[in-house]
């Protein structure tokens, strides 16, 4: 029965909403709506449990002084910090999102704005740094694969740049010149060559016929980004979306059950 | 009094009509054709308004809509518009249904001057019970969910059915075991999806299975997570996985924790936990986004094997250039068919071939009807013949495509 109650319910609410997507009368059509709302106030109480995990596994690693216990006073700290600054901002003017805590030390959303806000803005730069890192790894011409990779590549980067169409092919062509030196000492001959060959070749036609470069590049960056680009992503798409299809419909029928627990 | 009678002929410029507006109102003409009819697909308590502008739209100020209960009025002034507009959807919620409504549009000049159309009406909103927008999907839902029963039922039949390899799926047993060999522990992140999504439901399946090596290895799995309901669900999954593998006292709640329900926060919370256990094997299945490749980027900083997994078309270009392998939109969704080999899983998956050959086939008929259309329209000149059949292909085009819009 703990097993099969869920599934039926599973069954009944898939279904339901599957046919209320057709229907725009009223209660059906904003059933859908009304639903994501339960959710999200079901959401909300559950995130108890997830304070509750947070206290338990870091109070834990505190008491016992276990390994990075530090680390795990800082997250409480950090905790009950934000939690006290709400509290008490609310004490004062009603509601802890008071815009006036801005500027006094310890409010909400001075806490939000100089502490949140800066963590996560490094975060997200940190992006940048392992873009490159995983482009270097992804554009090293290993394989054709990764070749073509590096060709449609550095297509697209000329066309973009905005140091102009000369200039950054010149570079992109010393680059490649490099990298196909460096593979010719390590005794990749045929690999070492294509690259030298690619940048010399790039260099000596950007400089042979610089106003078509000039043309040129933001018309074969445009097209690699809308033509093969575009079929490619299109096709993981189609895939993506018969693959939810798939899983929705073995769900609701309690085929895939992997998510329910049998004990 | 002659060279006053001259100057004046020849200073005086002709009077356009927005002049002689300026000193005198001179009528204006009203739009034409107003029509009200019910708001189609819809719940009801709207009516769809649409008209053609007046000859002296360039005169006008602007427009506006009056709604009355009868034709006597009284009329109550219900939207304007400073811009030339033909239609409108009068949606107010005090539209009720299967009542009876008259509209009429005025136009407003400069100086007040104003032409009121013909009221056009009764219109009556209703609620449809079915949205014929919709249909294309209801008809490849049927074909799909169809196709999906059949092949269920062959695969029951015929349990030899082939399934081509998924390297990343293949991978997996190895790089548990890698783990166990280097002592290393194994990390599993959900990314930031809910239980909600497909995706994550799909990773729960492979959580499940390498739950289950890992306990056979009595390797200690990390699963840290963004949604306390997902954490739950993860918790409940190694906990049957161990259970299975008849290892329950392995089981270690407190490795399956929640972390923050901030996306950077959940980032820089893995990120710590990569660096300082230093896990052997990183899966990286679900949904992500930004924090994608920051994730992988570091499981790789420490030497881990990777394995990941997604929907998101965005992230995926991410995966593919820093992890050891990748799974691609749909492999994720055929995880616990491919994994678990069940029949019945199996047959949807050889539905999901079936519905791409459809799908495929719509897009290549659909493409060479309006391609045939193009080029007839532009090389059928005078010819009969070729302008008619040219008109048929252009209209089944846009037959076509009507039916497969959808909204």
């Amino acid at each position: 029965m703990k097993r099969t109650l869920p599934l039926i319910i599973t069954f009944l609410a898939g279904v339901f909403v599957v046919v209320t997507f057709f229907i725009p009368r009223e209660p059906f059509g904003s059933l859908e709506q009304r639903m994501l709302v339960w959710a999200s106030i079901l959401g909300g109480f559950t995130l108890l449990l997830g304070i509750d995990s947070l206290i338990k596994h870091h109070g834990r690693k505190v008491a016992r002084m276990e390994k990075d216990w530090f680390y795990s006073l800082v997250t409480l700290v950090g905790l009950f910090g934000t939690l006290a600054a709400g509290i008490v901002t609310w004490a004062k003017y009603g509601t802890p999102l008071e815009l006036a805590s801005l500027n006094e030390i310890g409010g909400f959303f001075w806490v939000y704005k100089w502490v949140m806000v800066p963590l996560q803005g490094t975060m997200f730069a940190l992006l940048a740094f392992f873009i490159a890192s995983a482009a270097y790894r992804a554009f090293r011409a290993r394989t054709f694969d990764a070749t073509l990779l590096l060709v449609a590549a550095i297509l697209v980067m000329i066309g973009r740049l905005s140091m102009g169409v000369i200039p950054a092919t010149l570079v992109l062509a010393i680059f490649l010149v490099a990298a196909g030196i460096h593979r010719l000492l390590i005794r990749k001959p045929v690999f070492g060559a294509v690259l030298a060959a690619l940048g010399v070749g790039l260099g000596a036609l950007v400089l042979a016929f610089p106003q078509d470069a000039v043309r040129l590049a933001p018309q074969v960056q445009e097209w690699l980004m809308s033509v093969p680009q575009t079929a490619a992503r299109r096709g993981i798409l189609i895939g993506v979306t018969l693959g939810t299809i798939a899983m929705s419909i073995r769900i609701i029928l309690g085929i895939e059950r992997t998510y329910i627990s049998s004990t | 009094m002659v060279l006053a009678c001259l100057l004046s002929v020849i200073f005086t410029q002709p009077v356009t009509a927005m002049q002689a507006e300026a000193i005198q109102p001179v009528a204006l003409q009203p739009v034409a054709n107003l029509e009200a009819q019910d708001t189609p697909n819809d719940p009801g308590g709207s009516i769809d308004l649409s008209w053609e502008l007046s000859p002296d739209s360039a005169r006008v100020r602007r427009y506006e809509v009056y709604r009355a209960e009868s034709t006597d009025g009284p009329f109550e002034k219900i939207v304007e518009f400073l811009i030339p507009t033909t239609s409108y959807t009068d949606a107010d919620t005090l539209v009720r249904n299967k009542k009876d409504y008259y509209y009429r549009v005025d136009v407003v000049g400069k100086l007040g001057t104003r032409a009121s159309s013909k009221i056009a009406g009764p219109a009556i909103a209703k609620p449809q019970w079915f949205n014929r927008n919709r249909l294309a999907v209801l008809v490849f839902a049927l074909i799909y969910g169809g196709l999906v029963i059949l092949y269920i039922e062959f695969a029951k039949r015929d349990r030899g059915m082939f399934v081509r390899r998924i390297a990343g799926l293949d991978a997996i047993d190895e790089a548990v075991g890698r783990s166990t060999e280097m002592g290393k522990p194994i990390l599993f992140s959900f990314g930031i999806g809910y239980l909600t999504d497909v995706a994550t439901l799909a990773a729960l399946s492979i959580l499940r299975r390498v739950a289950r090596r890992a306990a056979q290895y009595e390797t200690r799995i990390l699963v840290p997570n963004y949604d306390p309901i997902v954490m739950t669900a993860a918790q409940e999954t190694v906990k049957q996985a161990f259970l299975e593998a008849g290892r329950p006292d392995l089981y270690r709640e407190s490795d399956i924790t929640f972390l923050t329900a901030d996306q950077f926060g959940y980032a820089a919370g893995v990120d710590g936990i990569m660096l300082r256990e230093k896990p052997g094997t990183v899966f990286l299945q679900g949904v992500f986004y930004a924090e994608a490749l920051i994730l992988a980027e570091t499981a790789h900083s420490v030497g881990a094997i990777q394995i990941a997994g997604t929907n998101m078309a965005t992230q995926l270009p991410f995966f593919i250039a820093a992890c050891d392998y990748t799974l691609i939109g749909e492999e994720l969704f055929a995880a616990s068919a491919y994994l678990d080999r069940d029949p019945q899983l199996l047959g949807s998956l050889k539905s999901e071939d079936m519905a791409k050959i459809i799908t495929v086939a719509i897009i290549a008929v659909v493409s060479i009807v309006g391609t045939v259309g193009a080029i007839l329209a532009s090389v059928s000149g005078k010819n009969e013949i070729l302008l008619s059949l040219g008109e048929f292909v252009n209209d089944l085009f846009e037959t076509l495509k009507g039916f497969l819009t959808t909204s």
